[in-house]
């Protein structure tokens, strides 16, 4: 039993760290994701607009 | 209002256990700020916020497809950590030899949850922009 618990705590540290930074890189990839789509609408509008007018 | 809902039924109630122990720890002179922050609260908090997760993004039709499979991906990944974690301190509670190392898991689980927790508020802001409001 001390070898398995000596195993875990040993792998902890690692897992947490490839976990966080795994969803830290895709929340950012979201974001500007999000934000690139936000702003190829905004000029998507825009151009809608100019050619009504 | 996507992201308020999101705040008040998935961010709030999965913290409802952390505030309940705030709350007793305002209360009695005895106990240590420590007793705030339990490791099976913590579990619970991210377990919730990557169920709600997958859930959103089933319903999505502004995410990618591949995209979509990834966040996904991801988010039951992150169950699977938090279902090992939430057995581990189950054990180190049953174990009296103390050879978990609690205090490391406790740590482990809060980052883990801060940076659910940030994911969480990038997928609901994505949704958020894509209806508009």
């Amino acid at each position: 039993m001390g070898t398995a618990a000596e195993i875990i705590n040993t792998l902890v540290w690692p897992v947490t760290i490839v976990a966080s930074l795994a969803t830290l890189y895709l929340s950012i990839q979201n974001l500007k994701d999000a934000r690139r789509k936000s702003y190829d609408e905004f000029i998507l509008r825009r151009k809608q607009r100019k050619q009504q007018n | 209002m996507k992201k308020s809902k999101w705040l008040i039924y998935t961010v709030l109630i999965g913290l409802t256990p952390l505030i309940c122990r705030a709350f007793i720890c305002l209360f009695r002179n005895d106990l240590e700020i420590d007793y705030i922050f339990n490791v099976v609260d913590m579990v619970t908090f991210g377990l919730v916020l990557h169920v709600s997760n997958i859930n959103e993004l089933e319903g999505q039709v502004h995410t990618q497809e591949n995209n979509k499979s990834t966040y996904i991906g991801l988010s039951t990944f992150l169950i699977v950590i938090f279902s090992v974690f939430l057995g581990i301190a189950y054990l180190a509670e049953l174990e009296t030899t103390n050879n978990y190392n609690l205090p490391r898991i406790k740590i482990c689980t809060g980052i883990l949850s801060i940076f659910s927790l940030f994911f969480s508020y990038t997928i609901y802001q994505r949704q958020s922009n894509g209806n508009g409001s």
